[in-house]
C-alpha cells in the first residue's frame, strides 16, 4: 500500500512538473508571434512561409491558429489579457474598433512601400482608421459578393444575363426571377443566402448590408453615427420584408440544408448569394453552367461590400521584426500564388491584372468590376455591437419576426452602446 | 426457470436486442462516415440508409489527420488532452478524498457549513465564471499552458460530495478500532477509507476523466497556440465559414472516442456496478 | 479521540496526537478549499462588482462607468431573458420525463432480464460514452433538412409527409435538442435505476401477486414507491445539469431559431463573449445563481417532504 501511494505521488509529482515546464514555451531574443485564422490550404501558406522566413533570417516565428468561427473569442481572450501576437490577422471592418482601443498601432513606416503602392483603391480603404487617416493594417486580398446563377436554369426561364455590372438586374427583374425560378420542377430553392453559414458568423452583416444601401437605407448614418432613422428607416424595412417574403415562400434555402446547393448532385438551389470565394467551390461541377451575376439594384444603384482579413500589428510588439515579416509574406510569389489558387479577390494591383479568374470576362470579371460599387461596413469602433445586432436582427426577420419591432430593438442596442462610450470620441454622435 | 419462462425471456431478448442497436444507431453513422473518403459522398449518403454502411471503406481520413502531413496535429491534440485528462483525475482523486474525509471524520467546528457551501458551488455554471477566471488566469501568468487546464477543475463539488456519501457508508467502529491501535487521522484515510471505496474511486476517475476529455470552451479561450490545446477545440476547426470538412470531422470524432470506448469496454462492469451502489447510498 | 486514559503521561502524548491530528485534517482540507476559493468563488465573487458597471471585454479610452442596477433592470426587462428562462424551464419538464421515462423503463426491463443481460446493459449505456461535442455533430446530420435521416425516415414511414425542418422551425428545434440531450444523458440514469430496482426487495412482488395483483398494479404499488430515494436523486441532479444547458444549443441551434433554443447560460455567454458586454453577463450569471439556486432549494423542500 505505501509503495502504491509513493508511486502515485511520484506520478503526480512528474505530471504537475511536466505540466509546469512543457506548457510554457519562451520566446527567443529574435522571434514574433503571429495569430491567424484560415482554411487549412492557407494555414500551410502561412507555415510554409513562416519557415522560409526563418531560414533567411533567423527569426522565429510562433504560429498561433484559431479556427476562423472562434476567432473573434480567441482575440478578444488574447487582448483581456494582455496576451496579444505580435502581428494579429482581423476582419477588416473590426479595424476602428481594435485601433481606437489602442491595440493596433500604425505600420506604414515598417512595411516595404512597394506593397503600400500596390494596394488597390478598395484595399487601402479596408486599411485605413477615419480618425487620422493612418494605415492601421495591410492585406493582400479583398473580397466582394455577388449572385451566382445555374446559366441552364436562367435560360428555362428566359432571364436576361448581365454582361456588367451597369447591366445589373433591378430589384423588380430579381424578384420576378425568383418567382419563375420557384415553378420549375428541378429547382427546389430559386435562392441559397448562404444560411447554412451560421447566425453567429459575420456573414448576416457582410452579405446584406449593401442591400439596404442599395434601397436608400443603411445600418448607420455615417455622419452623426446614429443608427435610429437609417436601420429602420423605411427603406431598411422594406428591404428586410422582402428578404422575410421570399423566406416565407420558401424561396430560400433554410439552414439545415447545408451550403452547396447550387452545385451538389441534386442542383436543387438556382441562385446564390455569396462571396467571391464561392466560385472556386461551384466550377468544379457546374463548370460553364455557372454564371456569375452583379448584385441586383434596388434603386440607388448596385452597392457591394468589401473588406476580407488583413495584418495588423500590436501595440506591444517589436515593430521593426513584425513589419519585416509582413513585407516578406506579401511579397512571397508563392505565398500569394496560393490564394490566387483558392480564387481569393486580388487586393493587390499587380495581381489584379494578371488574376486568370477575375481577369477572364467569362469567369468572374463582374466581381472584380463590382470593386468600383464597394462601400465598407461601417469603420467605427461601436462596430462589434453594431454587427451582433444587425445579423441577430436579419436572422430573426428571415425567420418571421416583425420586422420594425426587430429592426427598433437593434437600433436601440446600436445606439445604446455608442452612448454608453459618449460616442467613442472622436468619433462623436 | 423453466422452459415458458425461458423463451418469454429470449423474446424479451431479442426485442431488446433490436431497440438497442435502433438507439444506438448514431453511432453507427459515426463511424461508418468516418471511413468514407469524400465528404461530399458523406453528405450525399447521410440523408439516406446509406449513411450506416460503407461500400468502399478506407482509412484514409484517419492518415489525413494524424499523419505528419496534416495541417491540423491531431496526434498533438490527442496527446495533450491525455496529459490533461492524467493530471486532472489524479489530482482529483487526491483532493477530492481528501477533503471529504477530512469533512466527514474531522474535528473542525464549521464542517456542516461548510459541505452546505460547497455543495452551494455546483450551481454555479462553469460558462458563467470563465470570463472572470480567464482575468485571473493570465493575472497569475498561466495562460496556454497545461496547469490551467488541470489545477481548477482539481476540486470539483460534485465529486468532494460523492466522496462524502461513500465515506458516511463505511461503520464508524471499522475507524474507532484504528484509533484505538495508534492510528492518526491520515493513517486511518489512507489505510482504511481509500482501499475501502475503490469503486468509488474508480467511479469518480471515471467521471471526472470523461468531463475532463470533453472540455470544450474553457480550453478554447485559453489556449493560444497547438502546444497545449487538447482535442476538442481541434474538433472545432474542422468546422470552417464555407464548408464543414465532413471526413475529417467525423474521423476526428472517432478519434476521440475511441480511448473511451476502450476504456469503457475494460472497466464497464465495475464502472456500472459502482454507480449503481453510489446511488443507493446516495 | 480517546481521552478516558487518564495520567500526565498518556495525557502529554494524547495532546501532541491531537496536534498532529489537526494539522492533518487541515492540511486534508487546504488544497479543495484553497482551489474553491481561487478557482470558484474569486471569479464568482469578481462578477458582483462587475454586474454594476458597462464594462466592455476589450479595453478602452472611455473607461467603464458604475451604472447601478442598470444591468440587472435591461435584463428582467429583456424579452430573449425570459424566453431563455421558460426554454430552460419547458427543457427541465420535458427532459425529465423523457430521459429519466425511457431511462426506467429500459431498466425496468432489463432488471428481470436473464439472457444477455449483461451485453445488452453494456449496449445501452453506450451513448453515454459520447462526448457532447461529437453527440451535436451526429444529431446535426440526422435533422438535416430536408434530407436528413429523420426525415427520410418519416418519409418512408408517411407517404405523406413533408420534411420538417426539425432544428430551424420554432416549435421544434427545442424538443429537437430535447431527445439528442435524452439520448446522450439516459445511460446514467438507467443504471442508477438498475440498482434501485434491485434493491426492492421481492418478497414484496411475491406478497403482492398473492393478492391477485396484476403487473401494472404491481409497478404502481410496489415497484414505484420503492424507487422514492432513487427518483429524488435522479430528478435533483438532472434538474440541475438542465438548468445549466449550454453545449448543444451553441453548437448547434446558436440559441435560435428566434430565440427558441436560448438558455440562461448562453443568454449570458452570448452578452460576454459575443456583444463583448461583460459588465451585463455577470449581472445575468448572478441572476441565474440566484434562481438555480431556488429552484434546488424548492425541490428539495417538496423531495424532502415525499420522502417521509
Amino acid at each position: 500500500m505505501k509503495k502504491r501511494i509513493s508511486v502515485m505521488f511520484l506520478v503526480l509529482l512528474l505530471s504537475c512538473t511536466t505540466a509546469f515546464t512543457a506548457g510554457k514555451g519562451e520566446l527567443k531574443e529574435e522571434a514574433i508571434s503571429f495569430m491567424y485564422q484560415g482554411i487549412d490550404i492557407h494555414q500551410a501558406a502561412y507555415k510554409d512561409v513562416a519557415e522560409k522566413f526563418t531560414a533567411e533570417t533567423g527569426i522565429e516565428v510562433e504560429l498561433r491558429y484559431a479556427p476562423h468561427d472562434v476567432y473573434h473569442e480567441q482575440l478578444a481572450g488574447a487582448i483581456a489579457g494582455n496576451d496579444v501576437a505580435d502581428i494579429i490577422q482581423l476582419d477588416g471592418p473590426f479595424l476602428s474598433n481594435l485601433a481606437w482601443s489602442g491595440v493596433i498601432v500604425p505600420l506604414e513606416e515598417y512595411i516595404d512601400p512597394a506593397i503600400i503602392a500596390d494596394m488597390t483603391a478598395s484595399n487601402k480603404a479596408q486599411c485605413t482608421y477615419p480618425i487620422d487617416g493612418e494605415m492601421y493594417a495591410i492585406g493582400h486580398i479583398d473580397s466582394t459578393v455577388l449572385l451566382y446563377a445555374n446559366k441552364s436554369y436562367l435560360k428555362k426561364i428566359g432571364a436576361r444575363i448581365p454582361k456588367s455590372v451597369e447591366e445589373a438586374w433591378t430589384i423588380e427583374e430579381f424578384e420576378g426571377y425568383l418567382a419563375k425560378l420557384a415553378e420549375l420542377p428541378e429547382v427546389q430553392y430559386p435562392l441559397d443566402i448562404m444560411r447554412a453559414y451560421g447566425v453567429k458568423s459575420e456573414w448576416g452583416t457582410y452579405g446584406f448590408y449593401t442591400a439596404f444601401l442599395s434601397n436608400g437605407g443603411g445600418i448607420i448614418d455615417r455622419k452623426t453615427w446614429r443608427a435610429n432613422g437609417m436601420l429602420n428607416s423605411p427603406e431598411s424595412v422594406e428591404v428586410a420584408e422582402k428578404f422575410q417574403t421570399w423566406a416565407k415562400n420558401g424561396w430560400i434555402v433554410p439552414a439545415s440544408a447545408g451550403a452547396n446547393l447550387l452545385f451538389n448532385e441534386d442542383r436543387a438551389a438556382a441562385m446564390a448569394w455569396c462571396g467571391n470565394w464561392f466560385w472556386a467551390q461551384a466550377y468544379p461541377t457546374l463548370g460553364d453552367d455557372l454564371v456569375a451575376v452583379p448584385l441586383p439594384d434596388w434603386g440607388k444603384g448596385v452597392k457591394s461590400p468589401n473588406a476580407s482579413w488583413i495584418f495588423a500589428i500590436s501595440k506591444d510588439a517589436n515593430k521593426e521584426l513584425a513589419g519585416k515579416f509582413i513585407s516578406f509574406m506579401l511579397t512571397d510569389k508563392a505565398f500569394l500564388d496560393v490564394w490566387k489558387s483558392t480564387g481569393d479577390y486580388p487586393g493587390l494591383k499587380s495581381w489584379v491584372s494578371t488574376d486568370p479568374l477575375y481577369g477572364n470576362p467569362e469567369k468572374m470579371l463582374i466581381a472584380a468590376q463590382q470593386a468600383d460599387t464597394a462601400i465598407p461596413r461601417p469603420p467605427h469602433p461601436a462596430y462589434p455591437t453594431i454587427t451582433s445586432a444587425f445579423m441577430k436582427a436579419y436572422a430573426n426577420i428571415l425567420d418571421g419576426a416583425d420586422v420594425k419591432a426587430t429592426l427598433d430593438a437593434a437600433v436601440e442596442e446600436i445606439d445604446q452602446d455608442i452612448d454608453d462610450h459618449d460616442g467613442y470620441p472622436p468619433f462623436g454622435g | 426457470m423453466n422452459k415458458q419462462q425461458k423463451r418469454l425471456d429470449l423474446v424479451k431478448a431479442v426485442i431488446l436486442l433490436i431497440v438497442a442497436i435502433v438507439v444506438i444507431a448514431p453511432l453507427a453513422l459515426l463511424f461508418a462516415s468516418s471511413l468514407k473518403d469524400d465528404r461530399f459522398q458523406i453528405t450525399a449518403e447521410l440523408g439516406s440508409i446509406r449513411a450506416f454502411f460503407v461500400t468502399q471503406p478506407t482509412l484514409n481520413n484517419f492518415v489525413e489527420i494524424l499523419g505528419p502531413e496534416t495541417i491540423t496535429p491531431v496526434a498533438r491534440f490527442f496527446l495533450n488532452s491525455v496529459i490533461i485528462l492524467m493530471g486532472t483525475v489524479i489530482g482529483t482523486i487526491f483532493v477530492s478524498t481528501m477533503a471529504a474525509y477530512a469533512i466527514l471524520r474531522g474535528k473542525f467546528r464549521f464542517r456542516g457549513a461548510l459541505l452546505m457551501g460547497i455543495i452551494a458551488l455546483y450551481i454555479i455554471p462553469a460558462e458563467a465564471i470563465m470570463l472572470p477566471m480567464l482575468f485571473l488566469s493570465i493575472k497569475l501568468k498561466l495562460a496556454d499552458t497545461y496547469v490551467i487546464q488541470i489545477v481548477p477543475f482539481i476540486a470539483s463539488p460534485i465529486y468532494i460530495f460523492l466522496f462524502y456519501q461513500f465515506f458516511k457508508a463505511v461503520p464508524i467502529s471499522i475507524g474507532e478500532s484504528a484509533q484505538i491501535e495508534g492510528a492518526d487521522f491520515w493513517r486511518i484515510y489512507r489505510s482504511i477509507y481509500l482501499p475501502l471505496n475503490v469503486p468509488a474511486v474508480v467511479t469518480v476517475a471515471i467521471l471526472q476523466g470523461m468531463e475532463s476529455w470533453n472540455q470544450y470552451l474553457w480550453p478554447l479561450l485559453i489556449t493560444r497556440t497547438e502546444r497545449v490545446r487538447p482535442l476538442t477545440v481541434a474538433i472545432a476547426s474542422f468546422f470552417s465559414i464555407s464548408d464543414i470538412y465532413w471526413d475529417r470531422l467525423f474521423a476526428a470524432s472517432v478519434v476521440m472516442m475511441i480511448p473511451l470506448l476502450l476504456l469503457y469496454l475494460v472497466f464497464q462492469r465495475y464502472f456500472i456496478a459502482s454507480i449503481a451502489s453510489s446511488a443507493v447510498k446516495g | 479521540m480517546i481521552r478516558t486514559i487518564v495520567g500526565s503521561d498518556m495525557e502529554v502524548r494524547i495532546k501532541s496526537y491531537d496536534m498532529r491530528e489537526t494539522v492533518q485534517e487541515i492540511l486534508m482540507l487546504l488544497p479543495a478549499i484553497l482551489l474553491l476559493a481561487l478557482f470558484i468563488i474569486t471569479p464568482f465573487v469578481m462578477s458582483i462588482p462587475l454586474s454594476f458597471t458597462n464594462e466592455k471585454l476589450l479595453p478602452s479610452p472611455v473607461p467603464a462607468k458604475t451604472i447601478g442596477l442598470r444591468n440587472y433592470l435591461q435584463i428582467l426587462t429583456d424579452k430573449e431573458f425570459w424566453k431563455a428562462l421558460r426554454n430552460v424551464f419547458l427543457f427541465t419538464i420535458m427532459v425529465l420525463p423523457v430521459q429519466c421515462g425511457f431511462a426506467l423503463l429500459i431498466a425496468f426491463f432489463l432488471n428481470r432480464q436473464k439472457i444477455l443481460k449483461s451485453p445488452l446493459r453494456a449496449i445501452y449505456f453506450l451513448p453515454f460514452v459520447t462526448p457532447m461535442v461529437i453527440v451535436t455533430v451526429i444529431w446535426a446530420s440526422i435533422y438535416q433538412y430536408p434530407t436528413g435521416i429523420l426525415n427520410a425516415l418519416f418519409t418512408a414511414v408517411f407517404r405523406s409527409f413533408t420534411p420538417i425542418n426539425w432544428l430551424g422551425e420554432t416549435r421544434t428545434a427545442l424538443t429537437a435538442i430535447v431527445f439528442l440531450s435524452a439520448w446522450q444523458a439516459y445511460g446514467f440514469q438507467m443504471v442508477v435505476y438498475l440498482a434501485g430496482l434491485q434493491d426492492i426487495p421481492e418478497e414484496l412482488y411475491e406478497a403482492a401477486s398473492v393478492d391477485g395483483a396484476s403487473g401494472w398494479r404491481k409497478f404502481w404499488n410496489v415497484t414505484w414507491p420503492g424507487l422514492t430515494n432513487t427518483n429524488i436523486l435522479v430528478i435533483t441532479v438532472t434538474t440541475i445539469q438542465a438548468l445549466k444547458l449550454f453545449t448543444q444549443v451553441n453548437i448547434l441551434t446558436h440559441g435560435g431559431p428566434l430565440g427558441a433554443t436560448n438558455t440562461l447560460v448562453h443568454y449570458t455567454y452570448e452578452a460576454g463573449f459575443i456583444a463583448q458586454k461583460i459588465g451585463y453577463a455577470s449581472a445575468s450569471s448572478i441572476l441565474m445563481f440566484l434562481l438555480v439556486l431556488g429552484v434546488v432549494l424548492l425541490q428539495r423542500f417538496f423531495l424532502r417532504r415525499s420522502e417521509d
